[in-house]
């Protein structure tokens, strides 16, 4: 599941972690290593991901107040953290979503531009 | 669309306030269970690597490949726990405990220097404080009721020759004129009755009577107050009930009196069986009627609560004065000070005003003027303090004793910022190895100001305590036998917040420049240098300029300081025209409505003769002044044989006794 860092991963955009792991939590409760199983997986193993600086980012969000833990039982019941999204977190998933997506618009746009239209 | 940005706005803000919050909740929550975050993220990381290392088994690999691999792809979990520490927000505080820690450290490897340092700190910031506590008090401290700085007290000047030859209260006579706070009654009733410009206008006498409670006569101060004066100054009593309108009808009440705090604890041991009983004043029965609040001192002053109020009109009962004894009737006589709270809806020059117009009037209705007498203009003064003699009095020693030991905390400074100087170039070698391990120079320079910071706050504290100790010295110092009276100094939060703010002032002021010193100068030579060279004493601009400053200050304070001897020798030595030694002093005062006019002098020569005759007198002198006792007596007198003349005794200085 987990692979090496190959050629064609990428490396993830400044930023965008706290967004991937607001996204991750918010389609259900996710230990730190679900987390980024959950991330790796749904960019189809895309994105290379600093799996030391994934829980600095959690404790960051935790901080926030965007999400929050509960210690439980993990699939092979053994003691783990669970995160999940709190109604600050969807607001701001929300924000974030949409800030995103305004950007990507405006710099694919740029991108397409051609010289006669400059 | 402008609308749904408000509403964006006001989200935004409430989801701002709300991750406050949160943050809030969770740093308090971390502070609280600092281990317990410790453990759970070890946990937490461990959890990591062995799902890590159980996925890449899966994929095939040996377990100690996998479990290399894991550790490998996760990275340095040490370095990952000061990064969830620090998304915590506890880099901050972790660093300045571990400061403080190497501070206390610090101050406990050199005992010697840390006893003087924080000795000389406790001296300056307890004299500072107590001095402070003094000063707050008698400058600047408020009358205990609500909206104090509404209150407006009611003045007169005069130019020398004004219509009122006879008061009874505060008088200043200087050649710009005189001026005075005391108003007749009729003139007080009809002021009140016609005012428009002011809340209401409240009037009150203080005077000391005798009282005699439980069977043991006292001496005590009582303020006579108008009905209304509770009510206007919006004072409630703690027990029983105040001095109302009603009251200033003696006949349908009977005599009242509300006591004061004080007396309530020293004489009825705070009972509330108190309400009702009957004490005399001045050969008067007079009923406890309430109990005023603690830390309300009437309407005079602010240092010291009378000890018992009773209604105006009693004064013809209890404290008769001058020829007809009833003042309430005398417009000649002027001897009540009246007080008033501003209105909103009134400037106080329209007060003023107005005022100045009614008093014209009233004191043309109620005396009758002669030629070349004129009329008293009023003025308006701020009364939130009372009358504030007590300013006006110690105003000047309070700002000089400020300014002095203001001089000895900066004294404090420089001298210990010399020894931290001289100090720091011992530690030369120690700031450079941390200097080239990697430590920023904001941090050398944080650490050096932590450990000055812990010294002035070590200081702060025995300072603290100091004040506290000595804060009713100063008063006692300046109280004298004669006049019996404490002044009580309260030490609140403002005195606590004074102390504070000087202590952490101080701390940065003597130890920020050898600590910038300190984190700033070339590492590289003084790593070179051997163990064995010995550090020179650090010749900087700062040294030198402290050298000078310290002995500038000293000799300022030193010669202050001979000059306050010397005085105090030459007021030791005045010669006050007679001999003072073996002498005792003190005042008898028969009540008026026992020992009428000519029954008193009898008394005071049967006194006399009484005391002449005990053994170990030597001589007896009754004075209506005694000497040097800051009282004082104005009287128009006339020589034998010439008659009085009204229109040459206008303007005519009197004699005064002193």
């Amino acid at each position: 599941m987990v692979q090496e860092k190959s050629e064609k991963q990428m490396d993830l955009l400044q930023g965008t972690l706290d967004l991937l792991i607001l996204k991750a939590v918010s389609l259900g409760p996710l230990h730190g290593y679900g987390v980024l199983l959950r991330i790796q997986q749904i960019s189809g193993e895309e994105l290379a991901i600093q799996q030391g600086s994934l829980y600095p980012a959690l404790y960051r969000l935790e901080h926030k107040g965007a999400i929050s833990s509960e210690w439980g039982e993990s699939e092979n019941n053994r003691k783990a953290k669970f995160y999940q999204l709190t109604a600050l977190g969807r607001a701001l998933l929300g924000e974030e979503t949409e800030k995103w997506n305004r950007m990507s618009g405006v710099i694919s746009t740029i991108l397409r531009a051609r010289p006669e239209e400059a | 669309m402008s609308k749904a940005e408000n509403r964006d706005h006001g989200s935004g803000i409430r989801a701002g306030i709300r991750s406050l919050a949160a943050q809030l909740r969770s740093w308090l929550r971390v502070l609280a269970h600092r281990n317990r975050l410790e453990a759970e993220m070890e946990t937490e990381l461990a959890f990591h690597l062995e799902q890590l290392a159980a996925d890449l088994i899966r994929a095939g690999q040996s377990s100690t490949e996998a479990a290399r691999n894991a550790r490998v792809a996760l990275g340095p979990t040490l370095l990952h726990k000061e990064d969830m520490r620090a998304s915590l927000g506890l880099r901050l505080l972790d660093e300045l405990r571990s400061d403080l820690r190497y501070a206390t450290r610090m101050v406990r490897r050199s005992p010697g220097f840390s006893m003087i340092a924080v000795s000389s700190l406790a001296l300056a910031i307890g004299a500072n404080t107590a001095i402070f506590s003094v000063a707050k008090q008698i400058l600047y401290a408020r009358l205990d009721v609500p909206h104090a700085e509404q209150l407006r007290m009611l003045r007169w000047n005069g130019d020398g020759k004004e219509a009122v030859h006879s008061m009874w209260g505060d008088f200043d006579s200087s050649p710009n004129g005189t001026t005075s706070s005391v108003f007749s009654y009729p003139v007080y009733k009809q002021l009140r009755d016609r005012n428009q410009s002011l809340q209401t206008l409240i009037a009150f006498k203080e005077d000391s009577m005798n009282a005699t409670v439980r069977g043991a006569a006292q001496r005590v101060v009582v303020s006579m107050v108008s009905g209304n004066f509770y009510e206007g100054l919006g004072v409630r009593p703690q027990l029983g009930r105040v001095i109302y309108p009603s009251d200033d009808n003696l006949s349908a009440s009977g005599a009242v009196a509300l006591i004061s705090d004080a007396i309530w604890e020293r004489d009825f041991n705070r009972s509330p069986s108190v309400l009702g009983q009957i004490f005399t004043l001045n050969q008067t029965a007079v009923t406890i009627v309430g109990v005023n609040p603690a830390g309300f001192t009437g309407a005079k002053n602010v240092q010291q609560s009378p000890d018992i109020f009773i209604p105006l009109c009693m004064q013809p009962l209890v404290d008769p004065k001058g020829q007809e004894g009833d003042l309430l009737n005398s417009s000649s006589l002027w001897w009540v000070n009246v007080v008033g709270r501003t209105r909103l809806d009134v400037t106080e020059s329209q007060a003023q005003a107005a005022l100045s117009v009614q008093l014209d009037a009233a004191v043309r209705a109620t005396m009758s003027i002669e030629s070349g007498d004129s009329m008293p203009r009023l003025a308006l003064v701020d009364g939130s303090r009372g009358l504030h003699y007590t300013d006006q009095i110690f105003k000047k020693p309070i700002d000089v004793l400020m300014a002095l030991t203001g001089l000895v905390l900066l004294l404090a400074c420089a001298n210990i910022a010399n020894l931290i100087l001289a100090r720091g170039a011992a530690r030369k070698r120690e700031i450079s190895v941390r200097l080239a391990m990697g430590a920023g120079r904001a941090r050398i320079l944080r650490q050096l100001l932590t450990e000055s910071l812990l010294l002035s706050v070590l200081g702060g504290v025995v300072g603290l305590g100091m004040g506290y100790l000595g804060r009713n010295l100063i008063p006692d110092l300046m109280s004298n036998s004669w006049e019996q009276g404490q002044l009580n100094m309260p030490f609140d939060w403002g005195v606590f917040g004074f102390a504070a703010t000087v202590t952490l002032l101080t701390g940065v002021l003597f130890g920020i420049a050898p600590a910038w010193t300190g984190a700033h100068f070339e590492m590289s030579n003084s790593l070179k240098e051997t163990a064995q060279t010995t550090t020179r004493r650090h010749k900087g601009l700062s040294g030198r300029l402290l050298v000078a400053f310290q002995i500038a200050l000293s000799t300022l304070l030193v010669v202050v300081a001979g000059l306050f001897l010397r005085s105090l020798y030459a007021l030791n030595h005045v010669d006050v025209g007679f001999k003072a030694d073996n002498l005792l002093l003190f005042e008898v005062n028969p009540p008026a409505s026992r020992y009428r006019a000519g029954e008193d002098v009898r008394l005071h020569g049967r006194l006399e003769q009484k005391f002449a005759a005990l053994p170990g007198v030597e001589s007896v002198a009754p004075a209506w002044q005694a000497y040097i006792t800051e009282g004082g007596s104005n009287g128009d007198f006339l020589p034998e044989g010439e008659a009085f003349d009204p229109a040459s005794a206008r303007g005519s200085s009197p004699i005064q006794l002193a």
